[in-house]
């Protein structure tokens, strides 16, 4: 198996005036094999949405980088713009939290979707119009020749992530970011939308890197999981042993802080972690 | 209870619904802008030749208007001065535009030091009249439409450049732009493809108030002699033209090219009014 994705010893780090440097990533070392899913869990501000992001050459305004990710062999770290454009274009997509923002309000969708197959792939607008609908029904969405004419505004959440999928898959990526897809749905639509996830990766073959606050999730849908804290990747197993037995201090804390219906408590264990525990 | 919703490419949709004043102003700049388009077919004397034994006549039956000090048809007059009156603001406006939302967008998308040199500049350019910009440009170029034109368009632009780049500012950190970036797209596609675009109705809002606001500034340097020279006439020369009539109680030639001087500017400023409350900008 060959490597999609492949991190290594990446920091990040804003230069601050008058204190120290805000370190973001403090050396994170990660692999993903084509084809394969990764989840990467960890709370908020751990630095999984700007490992995400690094893969597609996009690091904060200012920072200070060094280390290497590759993409296919492609080193995106000091990469030219032309070259992470290529990239961008059309090994890697990425799927938003939150795909009202993430949508130029003011076209229609279906100009969403043809976009990048006319600029990148040089379509005519008829073909493209054509995959479009396609896309979308691929993505589970009925009346798609309508849908394209529609306005972002006019679908729900659910329909709209749909939509992002669907457009993440136009240039036929081989590697899908997947950056918290759910968290802004409700449950029943979660389900959906991951349903039609797994599915498109199956059917294409997609390497996925799945970021989620939700342990379950992550492990009833990838194979491994990588756990995050303070920039750091602590633990990388697949999801079940991660699961069964955890290893890192922080991930047995983290486990055991989620809520369950089974065991009733007043209040849920916080996690707690000194700086020794630390690698 | 059925609502009835406007289809979105509909113009009611894009513009809002005209208020009677808004109505009567598109018709005054309608009918103006017209008038200026066929001038050579509507005069109904050569704007230009002297009638020496008519001159300072009240309005008749031939001379609509009256006669200026020279015995020119003033309603000829003024429909050819229409023409610089109302296309030379709107060419400041289009030149202006084009080089206040380029300048806006650079500063906006390149952001650091880029934009830190390019606000101050607008800064400074802010600090100089209008009217000494254009008096600048016309001392350099010689009296006339042109220099006119250019120093205004010069002017004009900070107008553009500093409200543009905020505009812009707010719509790059979107987080759309962040998706469309990472797809790949590159920063020339975005600006001019979603950037611009979606601030259109700020940057067709502010256009047509600075008409208004072009239209005063063109009249009042042709009124100072540095625009458009005679013999071709423009409102404002009008205006100048006609104070010793005024001053000997035949105050025509003034009182009708003021007049249409404020029923222009004024009606391009009510529609700018409407425009900029209908795209709440």
């Amino acid at each position: 198996m060959s490597r999609a994705v492949e991190i290594n010893d990446l920091k990040i780090s804003i230069p601050q005036r008058r204190e120290d440097e805000k370190e973001l990533l403090r050396g994170v070392n990660l692999q993903l094999q084509s084809g394969e899913s990764l989840a990467l869990v960890g709370e908020s501000g751990s630095g999984k949405s700007i490992t995400a992001r690094s893969i597609l050459g996009m690091f904060p305004r200012g920072a200070k980088v060094s280390g290497s990710v590759k993409v296919d062999g492609t080193e995106i770290v000091g990469a030219s713009s032309r070259e992470l454009r290529r990239v961008r274009r059309s090994g890697v997509a990425m799927i938003f939290q939150d795909p009202r923002a993430h949508i130029n309000p003011v076209r229609t969708v279906g100009h969403f979707l043809t976009e990048t197959l006319i600029v990148s792939s040089g379509w005519s607008r008829k073909d493209a119009e054509e995959c479009a609908a396609q896309l979308l029904r691929d993505v589970g969405i009925p009346n798609a020749k309508e849908r394209l004419n529609q306005y972002p505004h006019q679908l729900s959440g659910g329909l709209l992530q749909r939509v992002m999928i669907a457009g993440a898959l136009a240039d036929e990526p081989a590697i899908l970011l997947a950056d918290e897809p759910t968290t802004a749905l409700d449950v029943t639509t979660q389900e959906e939308v991951m349903a039609i996830l797994m599915e498109m990766r199956q059917e294409k073959g997609l390497a996925m890197l799945f970021i989620t606050h939700d342990l379950e999730l992550a492990a009833a849908t990838c194979d491994h999981t990588a756990v995050m804290y303070k920039g750091r990747v602590l633990e990388v197993n697949t999801s079940k042993e991660l699961h069964d037995s955890p290893e890192h201090p922080y991930t047995v804390q983290l486990l055991a802080a989620r809520p369950s219906v089974a065991e009733r408590r007043h209040r849920l264990p916080v996690v707690d972690m000194s700086e020794e525990q630390l690698p | 209870m059925t609502a009835v919703v406007a289809a979105p490419n509909n113009p009611v949709a894009i513009f809002g619904r005209f208020s009677p004043v808004v109505v009567v102003s598109v018709l005054i700049i309608v009918v103006f802008t017209t008038a200026a388009i066929l001038a050579p077919w509507i005069a109904t004397h050569n704007p230009n030749e002297p009638d020496l034994l008519n001159t300072q006549s009240a309005p008749t039956g031939t001379n609509w208007l009256g006669t200026d000090n020279l015995g020119r048809d003033l309603f000829s007059r003024m429909v050819h001065g229409a023409r610089s009156t109302i296309f030379g603001p709107v060419l400041v406006i289009t030149v202006a535009t084009t080089l206040g939302v380029s300048i806006a967008m650079v500063a906006a998308w390149c952001g650091g030091i880029v934009d830190q040199i390019i606000a101050r500049f607008i800064d400074v350019m802010f600090s100089v009249p209008t009217i000494i910009v254009a008096l600048i440009v016309v001392m350099l170029t010689g009296a006339g439409l042109t220099g006119v034109v250019i120093g205004l368009s010069i002017a004009y632009v900070p107008y553009y450049a500093r409200l543009i780049r905020s505009a812009a500012m707010k719509e790059r950190s979107l987080p759309y732009v962040d998706a469309l970036w990472l797809e790949g797209r590159s920063g020339l596609w975005i600006v001019c493809r979603h950037i611009i675009p979606n601030i259109s109705p700020l940057i067709l809002t502010q256009s047509i108030a600075s008409l208004g606001l072009a239209i005063i500034d063109i009249t009042a340097l042709s009124f100072l002699g540095l625009g458009v020279q005679s013999p071709d006439s423009d409102w404002g020369v009008m205006v100048r033209n006609g104070i010793d009539g005024l001053l000997s109680g035949r105050p025509y030639e003034s009182l009708f090219a003021g007049l249409a001087i404020v029923l222009f500017a004024g009606s391009v400023n009510v529609l700018g009014n409407h425009l900029s409350r209908r795209f709440e900008v």
